[in-house]
């Protein structure tokens, strides 16, 4: 932590606040491996900036954390990453973007990390304790092991229609919009305010995926649901 | 054939996910049944609803980034279509990408303590994987340690008490009250550990109560012994520990104040 006061401190501050985001990051990164203390200096200032976006990002999602890793426990760790990261700042970007990414990541880790942990799963049942008499939900589950004809079957139609998918999705709006509203069936409204998009880019990323879509199929001749799974058995 | 501008765009996807009225739905039923491209797209979708949840690992958090920041990629994007986890994902980003778009940077904000004590860390160990070992500890988390001992004394002993005078008659458990301290020496809590038999000291088990130890990667317990903090163990993924190794450095584990620092 940056330790100095007093009227030099102050100043040193109140011009590091009057520079641009680019001229403290360069001054940061120059004194990174030589003056400890400057770089932390013009790192403060840097971040300082951006505590309201970072914060705004974490505590605004409505993932409840854990109480063992609060918000302010994934904002510190945004913070350390940036630091960490800033030398891969590319100038093109507003820095604010890349603030953005990052605190973004670190909160999407957070939430796969703890869906990891099964000891933050509430418990299911009684049926769930190590004692019970009651059979587990795995014991009372059907085997899913299909037979070896069926699981190869099965894999050959994952095969084609990954295939179709990744013809189809070009990038991530068309991987969403045939997540939710081609195959998830939500409205456009709905979508367009959750992935920050217009409705009509809803609309018209639809349609082109729809004709991408008939493209695939006409060029594979399959004009039905039963062709196109039969042609996982004609490999076509 | 049915002209281009005549395909039904909007409403075949809310038919097919049923949210069309009955007049609306048999408008749509006619034009599939003339147009054989409306009928083989509906057919590929009914298909895609009935077979496509996404299987396999999700992408890694990078990978889903770099997708979302224009990087093309296949198998991330053929995942995304038929995963509504990394979908919502995908959100998280177009949303916080929106947020900084709009954001005006302001005056400079208080950087958390935390971070700094993860910089130092990263700094003390040449710039490696953040990741701090359980017996380098450096003396001034010890010496933080000590403090919130001291501090939650009364809070650690009481606790054991409460333990003891709940237990069934005859049952004499040996309650440890473990404070539980993140890696940059924030306290996180006290939970109750119980003191069995095992190994050359006993064990330390976890109450039931909680599963939250499983699998969950400790990284160091510390002990004091007359006073002085020493480091007995290092990263241990169980819900147990084990004290014997308390015993190569002397210290009588009866005696003991524990911490846990995880990650």
């Amino acid at each position: 932590m940056p330790e100095e006061s007093g009227p030099t401190a102050e100043l040193e501050k109140e011009r590091l606040a009057n520079l641009g985001d680019e001229e403290l990051v360069d001054l940061f990164l120059d004194h990174l491996k030589t003056d400890r203390a400057a770089a932390h200096l013009y790192f403060e200032s840097i971040i300082g900036r951006y505590q309201g976006l970072i914060a705004h990002i974490v505590r605004n999602s409505t993932y409840r954390f854990p109480a063992w890793d609060s918000a302010d426990d994934v904002i510190a760790r945004v913070n350390f990453k940036v630091y960490r990261g800033l030398a891969l700042w590319r100038r093109q970007g507003k820095l604010s973007s890349f603030i953005a990414r990052i605190a973004t990541s670190e909160m999407i880790d957070t939430i796969r990390r703890v869906r990891r942990d099964k000891s933050y799963l509430p418990r299911i049942s009684r049926a769930e304790e190590p004692d019970s008499d009651m059979p587990s939900a795995i014991d009372r589950a059907p085997s899913k092991e299909p037979s070896p004809e069926a699981s190869m079957l099965d894999r050959e139609q994952r095969k084609i229609i990954d295939s179709l998918l990744e013809d189809v999705c070009r990038d991530w709006k068309d991987s969403v919009i045939v997540n939710e509203y081609i195959i998830g069936a939500h409205d456009a409204r709905t979508i367009s305010e959750k992935y920050d998009m217009s409705e009509d880019l809803v609309y018209q990323r639809a349609r082109r995926l729809r004709v991408r879509l008939i493209k695939w199929l006409a060029d594979r001749g399959i004009t039905s649901a039963d062709q196109l799974l039969r042609s996982t058995r004609t490999g076509a | 054939m049915v002209k281009r501008s005549a395909h039904p765009d909007k409403q075949l996807f809310q038919y097919l996910g049923g949210g069309l009225d009955e007049q609306a739905a048999s408008k749509i039923e006619a034009h599939l049944s003339g147009c054989p491209d409306c009928y083989a797209v509906a057919s590929a979708v009914r298909t895609l609803r009935a077979e496509a949840p996404a299987e396999g690992l999700h992408p890694g958090v990078s990978d889903l980034a770099s997708f979302f920041y224009g990087k093309p990629d296949a198998a991330t994007a053929r995942h995304v279509a038929t995963c509504a986890s990394c979908s919502n994902d995908l959100a998280l980003y177009a949303q916080a990408e929106r947020a900084a778009a709009d954001y005006e940077p302001e005056a400079a904000g208080e950087v958390p303590r935390a971070v700094w004590e993860m910089v130092r860390d990263w700094e003390e160990s040449n710039y490696a994987k953040p990741r701090p070992e359980g017996e380098a500890l450096s003396h001034e988390m010890l010496a933080r340690l000590a403090r919130l001992l001291s501090e939650r004394k009364d809070q650690l002993l009481d606790m054991k008490r409460e333990v003891i005078a709940n237990s069934s008659p005859g049952e004499s458990p040996d309650a440890v009250p473990v404070l539980i301290i993140d890696r940059s020496g924030e306290f996180r809590g006290v939970e109750i550990f119980h003191r069995e038999e095992g190994g050359a000291a006993g064990i330390l088990k976890h109450s039931e109560s909680s599963g939250r130890f499983d699998n969950r990667a400790v990284h160091a317990l510390v002990g004091f012994k007359d006073r002085e903090p020493v480091v007995i163990t290092e990263v241990i993924r169980r819900d147990a520990i084990e004290l014997n190794r308390i015993s190569r450095l002397g210290s009588d584990p009866g005696r003991a104040d524990y911490f846990i620092i995880e990650d």
